[in-house]
């Protein structure tokens, strides 16, 4: 994924320098908001988890399987 | 979420924390610290206060000359290109040691004596150890113990390293004219678990169970909201001398030396404005040399994380607010005051304001919402904005991190008082 934005704002420099950047993972602190692009246009159909890796939040309460995760269905 | 009671617990707590504020505009222009080159440091431990009314065993890099310890270390302000040395000795029972991450190749005399992992260290009672290296490039920096870092950081043995630019001076954080400011702030960010610091006290150090941290009390330059607020140097607080209390005038550019001194993110947010993040761990956001600050994005939350330092210029004006700041009247044909946002020159706040009987008024309120006027307060209110400045809240973004021992308001927060440019009078009910 592409991220684009942050706080509300383009990722850009005062110059126009393009500050976007490529990841497969974001790291967000209380408060902060970023933007993000994902291009599925080469991605095979089916069902792909977005998920936290703060592994030990994928859970509720002590049943696993939950917590901060959910799916991206290619059809 | 901040809930109404919670305000009001909040107006109770400030009232009763702070008491009375001394605020002058121009205190504020240059960060609190002391300047080398030579450093002469000692490990100390001593107990710092918490707003809460608790009393926290910490160990220090206070200065030999003091008789007491200091949190956090003393803020070391040198020019781009010194050669720096910190000697230091060590009152503690534990061997400590200091290393300057982003510096270039540190020397110790002497040296191979004590080896720990990162560097020479300082045994108990033992030093002073002469810790050198070259201030080769401008920025905010950090210092801390090299030396069983996951406690003796808990316990405080960190601070801040500012290295000013020689070629553009005291008044940019970076050899560019992108970086130029009219004043500075320091947010050195930690945290502490004080079950952590009791077992140190009980002297059972070796006992301590990191997986279990859980920090309790949150700090900006040593020191828990309210008493960020207080005076530098305040006679209450002597283990805690520097404070956090930005002040600034619309349009003037603030650069916040943002450090994470502890071992936890904060989200450091900024209210009142996007500010332009200019640097990260010392470096210019720069594409190519000669190309100034050219990488900058604007940001209004700052993620800290430990280890790192961010240098962002905060500005405001009140530009796009949508209405006039100073409450000219409708249809004024004035004169536009420095840095006032033309397009909103008259325009009253849009809003009707309730009966003061159904209002319960902040300590920070001047009793009118426009900048540089005062209005009627009932008695008792107000009082913590002589100046009639805007007032903004500047805190973690993690909830949890203001409090103090779970009780809020707290922890890692500090209020932005814009006041009238050029610096007002203090007028009461003009």
């Amino acid at each position: 994924m592409r991220v684009v934005g942050k706080d509300a704002r383009l990722l850009r420099g005062p110059t126009g320098v393009d500050l976007s950047y490529s990841t497969q993972s974001v790291t967000l602190g209380g408060g902060e908001s970023v933007d993000v692009i994902i291009d599925t246009g080469n991605v095979s159909k089916g069902t792909y988890l977005l998920y936290t890796t703060n592994m030990n939040f994928l859970s509720n309460n002590e049943e696993g399987f939950g917590g901060m995760m959910t799916e991206i269905i290619i059809k | 979420m901040i809930t109404k009671s919670k305000i009001l617990d909040f107006q109770k707590s400030v009232v009763i924390a702070i008491g009375f504020m001394f605020f002058t505009i121009n205190s504020h222009a240059a960060i609190e610290g002391i300047t080398g080159p030579v450093f002469d440091l000692s490990a100390r431990a001593d107990h710092l206060s918490t707003p809460d009314g608790g009393s926290v065993l910490f160990w220090s890099y206070a200065e030999t000359t003091k008789s007491t310890g200091q949190y956090p270390g003393p803020t070391l302000i040198v020019n781009e290109g010194d050669v720096v040395t910190v000697n230091l000795s060590n009152d503690l029972n534990v061997p400590v040691s200091v290393i300057f991450p982003g510096q270039g190749l540190v020397t110790t005399a002497p040296a191979g004596i004590n080896p720990g992992l990162l560097t020479e260290e300082v045994p108990p009672g033992g030093g002073p150890v002469a810790y050198t290296f070259t201030a080769a490039n401008p920025g905010t920096y950090t210092y801390h113990s090299g030396t069983r870092m996951e406690l003796e950081l808990e316990m405080g043995l960190v601070g801040a390293l500012i290295v000013r630019p020689t070629i553009m001076g005291v008044d940019h954080a970076y050899n560019h004219a992108d970086t130029q400011f009219d004043r500075e702030i320091l947010f050195l960010l930690t945290e502490m678990d004080p079950g952590i610091h009791l077992q140190v006290e009980s002297g059972d150090m070796d006992l301590v169970d990191f997986t279990q941290r859980f920090p309790n009390y949150w700090f900006i330059n040593g020191r828990a909201a309210p008493d960020t607020m207080r005076p530098v140097n305040d006679a209450l607080l002597p283990k805690q001398p520097y404070n956090c209390m930005p002040i600034m005038h619309p349009g003037d550019r603030m650069l916040l030396r943002i450090a994470g001194g502890g071992s936890d993110l904060h989200p450091f947010h900024h209210h009142g404005n996007h500010s332009r993040v200019i640097a990260r761990n010392g470096r210019m956001l720069s594409s190519s040399p000669g190309a100034g600050a050219d990488m900058a994005n604007n940001e209004f939350t700052i993620q800290s994380v430990p280890g790192q330092t961010v240098d962002s210029i905060f500005e405001w004006t009140g530009e796009g607010l949508g209405w006039d700041i100073y409450g000219h009247p409708t249809n004024d044909p004035g004169t536009l005051l420095p840095f006032e946002y033309a397009a909103d020159h008259g325009k009253p706040i849009p809003t009707l304001e309730p009966d003061a009987k159904d209002l319960v008024i902040g300590p920070f309120y001047s009793g009118s919402p426009y900048l540089g006027s005062s209005g009627p307060l009932k008695p008792g209110d107000g009082g913590f904005n002589l100046n009639n400045g805007i007032v903004f809240m500047w805190h973690s973004h993690n909830e949890r991190e203001m409090v103090n021992r779970g009780i809020f308001p707290g922890g890692m927060m500090t209020m932005l008082i814009i006041e009238k440019h050029p610096d007002p009078l203090v007028v009461i009910n003009p």
